[in-house]
């Protein structure tokens, strides 16, 4: 019997397999290589602004607790596909940029103040933003060739993204972890008010 | 020990052969075996299809997986040789996506329908997912053998994927294996409206 370990250890070589072969494959477009999987999934990993703002919903998703901790990794791929479909076809969205901006903001000083608001004004606040991230990725992704790859591999950066908020948020069940989650929290905040004043 | 040493060699194995893949349905220098079981694993709208379907399909219930999963196999063959009798098959990258979509969004809801409603539909998508990546696995070769031998491991490859996939999902009886499906399910979807937005896009312009 293997051990969970080694079950572990051959799901993640499937899935790097399955990610190495995406941006081999030249199925879904004429010119082959410029898209594919590892272009779609390093996309918001090279964007510092997303990257913290992905993060910090799975830090507040923390604290908010159960159900919101599930429900913001489902709902905000979706929410964020919505924006990345109306930067698509290109429907006006005023103050993308400074949304974007002001989600590091907004999320971080919610990580910081540890603030549990109702699960629908969460989630409004996150769907706002999520529309704003998607939106600004949508409008480029018409230069990717394989299209279904680059939107799986931007799919499950994200993803993994919120997944590493969550994993750090985690350590907000001891007394020291939360001081830590939450001074993440701050430097979230500043991060994206560096963003917002245009010091970066 | 044993089953690391055998892990690690078969991953290595998967990451190097679809560097080879420049063109649809031939993996080059795998042989037409190879190239035909590999191909619902390596090409992401067949794969997305095959998982949408298959956690759709387990969630649904054994008596679902045992009507839908030869269901999907019976498409799968009888894809391969409408392929075969057709002079060109069209892209079927959008009908894949919208299958993954469909099954993908469903899961994501965790919404529960009555067994009959939920047999036929899994079903249903089942079939039209096997008939999909049938028509897009068409075997390249000109050779009968070759051919027949990639259509046959393309039919092992997707039932053995979908097999397991719902399988997965059959047994996925503890909460946070209920959210991972769901979760799962979030991704494909999110990916499958990018795609299908993506491709209205490019074909207005």
């Amino acid at each position: 019997m293997p051990s969970n370990k080694n079950r572990a250890v051959g799901a993640m070589i499937w899935l790097l397999a399955v990610s190495a072969a995406g941006s081999a494959l030249a199925h879904a477009g004429a010119d082959h290589g410029s898209g594919g999987f590892l272009s779609g999934f390093t996309h918001p990993l090279l964007g510092p602004d997303h990257v913290i703002a992905m993060v910090a919903v799975g830090l507040w998703g923390v604290f908010l607790g159960a159900p919101a901790i599930w429900v913001l990794p489902v709902v905000f791929p979706l929410v964020m596909a919505l924006g990345g479909a109306f930067g698509m076809i290109e429907v006006p969205i005023p103050g993308v940029e400074i949304g974007i901006a002001l989600s590091a903001v907004v999320l971080g000083l919610c990580v910081a103040l540890a603030l549990t608001p109702p699960l629908w004004v969460a989630a409004i606040i996150v769907g706002g933003f999520a529309i704003c991230h998607g939106y600004a990725h949508g409008a480029e992704m018409p230069a990717a060739s394989d299209a279904v790859s680059y939107a799986l591999g931007f799919v499950i950066a994200t993803g993994l993204l919120h997944l590493c908020g969550i994993a750090f948020g985690s350590l907000a069940r001891w007394p020291a972890g939360k001081l830590a989650v939450r001074a993440a929290g701050v430097l979230i905040a500043v991060a994206g008010g560096a963003y917002l004043s245009g010091v970066v | 020990m044993r089953s690391r040493r055998s892990i690690v060699p078969a991953g290595v194995l998967l990451w190097l052969i679809p560097q080879a893949a420049y063109a649809h349905g031939s993996l080059e220098g795998v042989g037409d075996f190879y190239a035909g079981l590999l191909h619902p694993v390596v090409v992401p709208a067949e794969l997305l299809a095959i998982v949408a379907s298959g956690l759709l399909i387990g969630r649904s219930g054994l008596s679902t997986c045992r009507r839908a999963i030869p269901t999907l196999a019976g498409a799968v063959a009888a894809g391969l040789v409408l392929a075969s009798k057709v002079a060109s098959v069209p892209d079927m990258t959008t009908p894949l996506t919208l299958v993954a979509l469909v099954a993908a969004a469903v899961v994501t809801t965790g919404l529960r329908a009555p067994v009959w409603i939920a047999a036929w539909v899994a079903s249903g998508l089942a079939m039209l997912a096997g008939l999909a990546v049938g028509l897009d696995a068409a075997p390249e070769t000109n050779a009968l053998f070759g051919a027949l031998v990639s259509g046959i491991a393309t039919l092992l490859g997707s039932t053995a994927l979908i097999t397991i996939v719902a399988a997965l999902a059959l047994r996925a009886d503890k909460h946070w294996q209920r959210i991972a499906a769901q979760v799962a399910g979030s991704w494909i979807t999110a990916s499958a409206v990018l795609y299908l937005a993506h491709q209205l896009v490019t074909s207005t312009r």
